[in-house]
């Protein structure tokens, strides 16, 4: 083995064992992955418990990369709910929700009460991220409580 | 005393560089057993690997989180004589993701102020020309590994006495990720706050002669601070969703233009759209002019896509 093809094997090695994305058939293509739900940490009944987006650990985040622009709806629960009908309501207003790069900088302050246009470039991710308040009784009681944060995402113009 | 769960945070960026370190590792076992090589060959390898290595970690670190469910095309067109179509699935995360595919019906609607919402139900509200009823996705349900794609159908089983014209549905594709419920105990207390995504791509399925257009009731534009809002309502035509574009351009009193506005519409019924055209500087005092054109250019969608009409021009002035 000479030096250079050593040198080449070992590149080609490297290569062929990195992973590629799959590639998608349109250039509209987005992507979406949450990474991080929302948490209210401890919650004391009888109290309000509200979580900024500026609060990287208890602040809900979702990826959003790929190309072009997606209209983003985010369809948001009235309160933690059991079967039996006992609640923790939720409170969302406009400002708890905000558009960051990855490096954290502000792109754009969102309304999460409303459809909000978010546009993609060059396969870059940029993160979607949500606070809220959670409002806890003072008579809550035990069981078993849930919620969804769906995003509805809807291909602007169609 | 309650505490809500809270998902895993950048996991697949941490298994992402633990995989780096993984296959650095190994180049450099590799590299330890070429050192018999003479010594000048040795230090070049020691050069190449130190290259690919920061080029790796540039990578994994510019690479950000990891991707999840991608869903191409963005509409889907289907006609009487080729009642089928396909949609693209791809994972381009690092964990499977549970895909579930519904049907649905909806379309873009805007209130007062322009602002839009698109209510997606089950249902259509009796007298819309919903495909829903007559839609078939295959498969319904899967799993995507981390890399695969996976081609769905879409079909359109039409009753034969339908009437002509343009029918529009929803597939909705929700994706829930692979990982395990976000759920917390506490003593009595169990808590689950789950985050889903759904994708909303619009079908339009086209029965005989189909046609559209554009009519513009009013547009109003007006000062408001250093740039001008403009206002424009929208009426369709024929029996075909407007799928296209707006471009406004504001115009200073010597006829240059200082400001410029574009973006896509979808007017199925009737749509209000505000946008604020703005300078980046105080608007001088004078008579301002907004000129707009609305189209049917919409090269983000399937060639074969929208129905085709002809532009409408038309100018305003700002009050």
């Amino acid at each position: 083995m000479t030096p250079r093809t050593g040198f080449h094997s070992l590149v080609a090695l490297l290569l062929a064992s990195w992973p590629m994305p799959a590639t998608a058939q349109s250039a509209q293509a987005v992507s979406v992955v949450p990474v991080q739900s929302l948490s209210f940490g401890l919650l004391v009944p009888g109290r309000r418990e509200a979580v900024s987006v500026t609060d990287a650990g208890r602040r809900a985040v979702v990826a959003l990369s790929g190309s072009g622009a997606m209209d983003v709806t985010l369809v948001l629960p009235s309160a933690l709910e059991t079967p039996a009908g006992d609640r923790i309501p939720l409170q969302f207003s406009a400002g708890d929700a905000v558009l960051l790069t990855t490096a954290g900088s502000t792109l754009a302050t969102l309304d999460p009460l409303e459809v909000n246009r978010v546009q993609l470039q060059n396969d870059r991710t940029v993160l979607l991220v949500l606070g809220g308040t959670a409002v806890t009784p003072a008579t809550t009681r035990p069981g078993h409580y849930t919620a969804r944060v769906a995003l509805l995402l809807n291909p602007p113009g169609t | 005393m309650l505490t809500l769960p809270q998902l895993p945070t950048e996991k697949p960026l941490a298994e992402r560089v633990a995989s780096i370190l993984a296959r650095v590792l190994g180049a450099a076992l590799a590299a330890a057993a070429l050192m018999t090589l003479p010594a000048t060959v040795a230090r070049a390898i020691a050069r190449a690997l130190g290259t690919a290595m920061s080029a790796l970690l540039v990578l994994a670190l510019s690479a950000g989180v990891a991707r999840a469910v991608t869903v191409s095309p963005t509409a889907v067109y289907i006609s009487s004589r080729n009642p089928s179509a396909l949609l693209t699935l791809i994972n381009t995360g690092t964990r499977p993701e549970e895909i579930e595919l519904s049907l649905g019906f909806g379309y873009p609607v805007s209130d007062s102020t322009g602002q839009l919402r698109v209510d997606i139900v089950e249902t259509a509200p009796s007298g819309e020309p919903s495909v829903a009823p007559y839609l078939r996705v295959f498969p319904r349900r899967l799993v995507l590994q981390p890399g695969q794609r996976q081609v769905v159908r879409v079909m359109v089983a039409m009753p034969a006495g339908a009437a002509d014209g343009e029918y529009w549905g929803r597939v909705l594709v929700k994706s829930r990720g692979g990982e395990p419920p976000v759920e917390q105990t506490q003593g009595n207390v169990r808590m689950q706050l789950s985050l889903e995504t759904t994708f909303a791509t619009a079908v339009f399925f086209h029965k005989g002669e189909v046609k559209t257009g554009i009519a513009i009731p009013s547009v109003a534009a007006q000062r408001a601070g250093d740039s001008v809002q403009f206002t424009i309502d929208l009426k369709r035509e024929g029996n075909s969703a407007y799928l296209g574009r707006v471009r406004a351009e504001l115009l200073a009193p010597n006829g240059s233009v200082v400001a410029e506005v574009e973006d896509v519409v979808a007017v199925y019924r009737a749509l209000r759209r505000r946008f604020v055209l703005r300078t980046g500087a105080p608007l001088p005092p004078g008579k301002y002019t907004v000129r707009y054109v609305v189209d049917t250019e919409r090269p983000d969608l399937p060639p074969q896509g929208p129905t085709k009409a002809a532009a409408v021009t038309g100018s305003v002035g700002v009050d």
